[in-house]
């Protein structure tokens, strides 16, 4: 029979090796498996990029014909969240006829926040609305969005059904998959009357072309990295926003290892109303707050 | 027994201590093996060891990258000037990869950001098990330097290799983009994505036949 001090310091020699064996195991255990299957097959893929934790980018396309003026109305607005440890991603939709607390300005449509208080007053908007903090803000006009798609390529996308809005946004593409030019995916980014769901499936669809714009430059990337440097040119050139070059690399180097078949697009659920004279969507509370914390919490939806 | 008791009693509390400390010590010191290697400077350039096979040559080209209209010529000169530091950066971290294995770790820790080194060597990039002669059969880099701002660069690397295993001959394609920045006059790499697999055997020639265009090859 073992003495009290004798059985205590075995005790304490198992418990450190057992701590060692501990720290050890858990620290190279994904390693170890990646490196069976690299010595059996020869196969390897690994990735590292620098960003890290929920990125929240809000992207704004403004009614603004020229340039990139703050006093616009902000018509296309969408939440973009990157999830950097599970690579997912979502993309939330806010109609701009969506009736919402604008911080400092009582309520309104919140497309005027931005013609108020500019990008920020917008971002604001949106923080005090979801709970989510946002890192960035990214805002485009007409001629911006246009120009920047131009410089980057046709846009491929898939049109479910056809449109044909001859007589406003002037879109006139068939059903299928297409490659568009900038004029062509500017036209359908603005049609809303090709559809019932008006504003509501028009803001779903500027969600889609985002996406298709993430499958694009993940495309491009892949064949020719360097090409990341023309997204950071047009985006500094086109738009305005609070993302540093250095910011835009970073996020270009995620943005380009995140497969968008893992980026949700999906709009605030609303319903329709009417303020006085004005056509407005109420955010539907329960659902959209379920949403919002979903995606504070996940950065993806 | 009565004698010996108070000598347990003395010694069982230092004893313990010391077991503790050294439990602690490991534990620190296999923490910081974990966290990454330590960054080291380059040393001499990575070459293949004399009386080696001889190996494919680098084709390295360097260019201004995402330029919307004219490069300035400073930006050229720069971008000129810039060439051969991420020239060594690519072949010295594939050089050792591949042809002197040695190396790897110390190339990897003098050009990679920590975070990232750690990734790679996590990632445990190597010839297959069992290869031997490894011989380059080609390795190419396009390296985009940003016209805008000449301090970022990304470069794709591809390299198809052979070596031979248990007498048979085994080709691979490693393809790999590095994401670079200029910092402190020193370029090094802070984000990678790299796909090593098997290139499928053409009559038991590899790598010449101009079909590998950088991104896939087949299975083996």
């Amino acid at each position: 029979m073992m003495t009290r001090p004798r059985a205590l310091l075995a005790a304490v020699l198992a418990a450190a090796t057992a701590v060692c064996l501990v720290v050890v195991s858990g620290g190279s255990s994904t390693s170890r498996a990646s490196a069976t299957e690299a010595i059996a097959v020869g196969r390897v893929h690994a990735s590292y990029q620098p960003t890290h934790g929920k990125i929240f980018v809000l992207v704004i396309g403004t009614d603004a014909r020229e340039g990139n003026p703050v006093n616009a109305n902000g018509d296309a607005i969408h939440l973009l969240g990157f999830n950097t440890v599970t690579m997912r991603g979502g993309i939330l939709n806010f109609p701009r006829d969506c009736w919402v607390n604008i911080p400092g300005h009582g309520t309104g449509k919140i497309n005027s926040s931005l013609s108020r208080g500019g990008p920020r007053l917008m971002a604001k908007t949106i923080e005090s609305l979801t709970g989510i903090r946002i890192g960035y803000w990214v805002m485009t006009g007409f001629h911006g969005f246009q120009g920047a798609l131009a410089h980057l390529g046709h846009l491929k996308m898939r049109i479910p059904p056809g449109v044909n809005d001859v007589g406003f946004s002037g879109a006139q593409i068939s059903a299928g998959v297409h490659r568009l030019p900038a004029y062509k995916v500017l036209q359908y980014a603005r049609d809303r009357h090709d559809f019932p769901g008006g504003d509501l499936t028009r803001s779903h669809h500027q969600g889609d072309i985002l996406l298709a714009m993430l499958r694009m430059l993940r495309n491009q990337v892949s064949g020719d990295p360097g090409r990341l440097m023309r997204w950071i040119a047009v985006t500094r050139r086109y738009t305005r926003t609070s993302l540093a070059p250095a910011e835009l690399f970073r996020l270009g180097i995620l943005a380009s290892q995140v497969d968008p078949r893992r980026v949700r697009n999906v709009n605030v659920p609303v319903s329709l109303g009417s303020v006085g004279s004005a056509d407005v969507d109420f955010i539907k509370q329960a659902p959209a707050h379920a949403l919002y914390r979903r995606f504070k919490s996940h950065a993806s939806l | 027994m009565n004698a010996s008791a108070p000598v347990y009693k003395r010694l069982w509390v230092p004893f313990t201590i010391g077991a503790v400390l050294v439990a602690a010590a490991i534990g620190v010191g296999v923490w910081a093996l974990m966290r990454g290697p330590v960054r080291t400077s380059p040393g001499s350039p990575v070459k293949p060891p004399a009386g080696s096979l001889p190996q494919a040559r680098w084709r390295i080209a360097v260019y201004p990258a995402g330029a919307l209209g004219k490069v300035p010529k400073h930006v050229k000169h720069e971008i000129a000037a810039a060439r051969p530091h991420l020239a060594r950066v690519v072949t010295d971290t594939f050089n050792a990869l591949l042809l002197v294995p040695d190396r790897y770790r110390q190339e990897v820790s003098a050009y990679f950001d920590k975070p990232a080194a750690a990734a790679l060597l996590r990632a445990r990039l190597a010839p297959p098990a069992g290869a031997q002669a490894v011989q380059i059969r080609r390795a190419r880099a396009r390296i985009g330097v940003d016209a805008a701002d000449p301090s970022r660069a990304a470069a794709a690397v591809d390299i198809i290799a052979r070596a031979k295993r248990s007498g048979h001959r085994i080709a691979w394609h490693t393809h790999t983009v590095l994401w670079l920045e200029r910092r402190h006059g020193r370029w090094s790499v802070m984000a990678f994505d790299v796909h090593q697999q098997p290139v499928r055997s053409h009559h038991g020639k590899h790598g010449g036949s101009g079909k590998h265009n950088g991104k896939h090859g087949g299975s083996g």
